[in-house]
């Protein structure tokens, strides 16, 4: 698919997605993460839509999370879509080497699936399949760059060309700035960045004052005005489950006077509600965080109680 | 021995056996036979359970140590924190305000493109005599736009 007179063709101008148009517009973003079920049941996936759907610009549906085998994100994401929900399809390379993640995003794309957020993955020990074999053939800084090469180039990773267009995709990529050694993550971001990456989800924030720091550097670096950063919020139930992350989670920071709070609560759910809130307070002001990711994992019908509770929908988008 | 090695001549072979027995001293070494140790202040990605060849995943423990093998330092980690390493991979002396140009790529800011697993095995000194590992694909900067030209001119335009 080269252009005229061996010039690059023109790359297609977006908007691709509802979700780059809320971000591009300057609106305060909202994302929420739809996990698919251990099972082919569609329903599930409906009833979550339905709770969801009016209470956030996008959805997340996640990878086979925690590395435990799940319904496939791309169809989740294609049921999303034909609810007339934007959905992205989060794709991890721990499954998949460089023709299935070719041939997933060009298949999620015309399944008018217009988001993707590129991962590396968990790792499979952490999953029910622990004795499967990882394949982590590309990094996710690799996979952001072949679908923005695919889209804006027409090309496959091997250079060979497409026939026709390429996926019309969002870019998206994670990034970490919890996990050591701290003061590399603003460079992988930049080179997520730089790679591609249109908008970038993070680990979920408990460390605000870590958090902080992380901005000051990706301001310093002046990747905040090139870049969509949407920290993520995960609303926690019970104190046990916020002990066992901060335990159990490698790459999360959660400091001891939250876990104290929770302990502390009488309503341990309502104090989780309110820590949620809180956090999504303090990063609306961050200069350089344009929305949030809430993370409400195993939790989904939160959602709409704190995205009203945080002022960050006065109503139903939908 | 990987079925490409098998297919390299003796001399090749032979070099391959030396690369092999010092890197396997010095790092934690799978003859990828695209060496970026240089780039990458001397950790060798390949050691890392995921193969990242691009900086460390967001797995990374609180120690340093790596979400797979609770027990072993992150490659990247034991890189970044070493003094001696770091001058390598991290080039601090460059001002961070000059990656806004986009001109100037200190190695840290370098984007290693994907493995060729055609080359695995083989060694990485023998491909890069003989440039067999000459990949422009995801090259940046000056030299990769000339690379680029380079391909738009020499392609069959249909």
């Amino acid at each position: 698919m080269s252009g005229q007179n061996g010039q690059p063709p023109e790359p297609p101008s977006g908007p691709f997605s509802h979700l780059q148009k809320v971000l591009e517009g300057g609106t305060f973003a909202v994302a929420a993460e739809l996990g698919p079920p251990k099972s082919a049941d569609r329903s599930v996936i409906e009833r979550k839509a339905d709770m969801l759907g009016g209470w956030a610009d996008a959805i997340n549906v996640t990878d086979n999370q925690t590395a435990a085998s799940r319904m496939s994100s791309m169809a989740a994401c294609s049921i999303l879509v034909d609810k007339g929900i934007d959905a992205v399809f989060q794709i991890t390379a721990r499954d998949r080497n460089r023709l299935a993640i070719q041939n997933d995003v060009m298949g999620a794309s015309a399944l008018g699936i217009r988001n993707v957020l590129c991962l590396t993955g968990d790792d499979v020990s952490l999953g029910n399949h622990p004795d499967a074999k990882r394949v982590h053939d590309l990094g996710s800084i690799e996979m952001v760059q072949a679908v923005k090469r695919m889209r804006d180039d027409g090309k496959f990773i091997s250079n060979d060309d497409l026939t026709g267009e390429g996926p019309q995709m969002f870019i998206g990529a994670a990034s970490n700035p919890f996990a050591p050694p701290h003061d590399f993550r603003p460079v992988r971001l930049a080179k997520k960045v730089r790679a591609g990456a249109q908008f970038i989800q993070t680990q979920c924030v408990f460390d605000l004052e870590r958090f902080k720091a992380f901005m000051a550097d990706v301001r310093e670096m002046g990747l905040h005005e090139q870049v969509h950063i949407m920290p993520g919020i995960m609303p926690v139930k019970k104190p046990g489950i916020m002990k066992f992350m901060a335990k159990n989670v490698p790459g999360m920071m959660i400091p001891d006077e939250l876990i104290t709070r929770m302990d502390s609560a009488a309503d341990p759910e309502e104090e989780g509600v309110q820590i949620a809130v809180e956090t999504i307070e303090t990063l609306r002001e961050i200069e350089g965080v344009h929305g949030v990711h809430i993370m409400a994992f195993m939790w989904e019908k939160i959602v709409p109680e704190i995205v009203q509770r945080a002022n960050l929908r006065e109503e139903t988008v939908t | 021995m990987s079925h490409a090695a098998k297919r390299e001549n003796i001399l090749f072979r032979l070099i391959g056996w030396i690369e092999r027995v010092i890197k396997g001293a010095l790092f934690n070494f799978d003859e990828c036979g695209q060496c970026i140790l240089k780039d990458n202040g001397f950790v060798c990605p390949m050691g890392c359970p995921k193969n990242l060849r691009n900086g460390p995943c967001g797995g990374v423990r609180q120690n340093g140590h790596c979400e797979v093998y609770p027990d072993m330092t992150c490659v990247w980690y034991a890189g970044i924190t070493s003094t001696e390493r770091r001058q390598y991979l991290m080039d601090d002396r460059v001002p961070r305000w000059w990656m806004k140009t986009g001109l100037f790529l200190r190695s840290q800011d370098k984007i290693q493109p994907p493995v060729d697993w055609r080359m695995h095995g083989t060694s990485s000194w023998v491909n890069h005599a003989i440039k067999r590992n000459d990949q422009f694909l995801f090259l940046e900067g000056k030299e990769g736009l000339e690379a680029y030209a380079w391909h738009m001119e020499n392609e069959e335009v249909d």
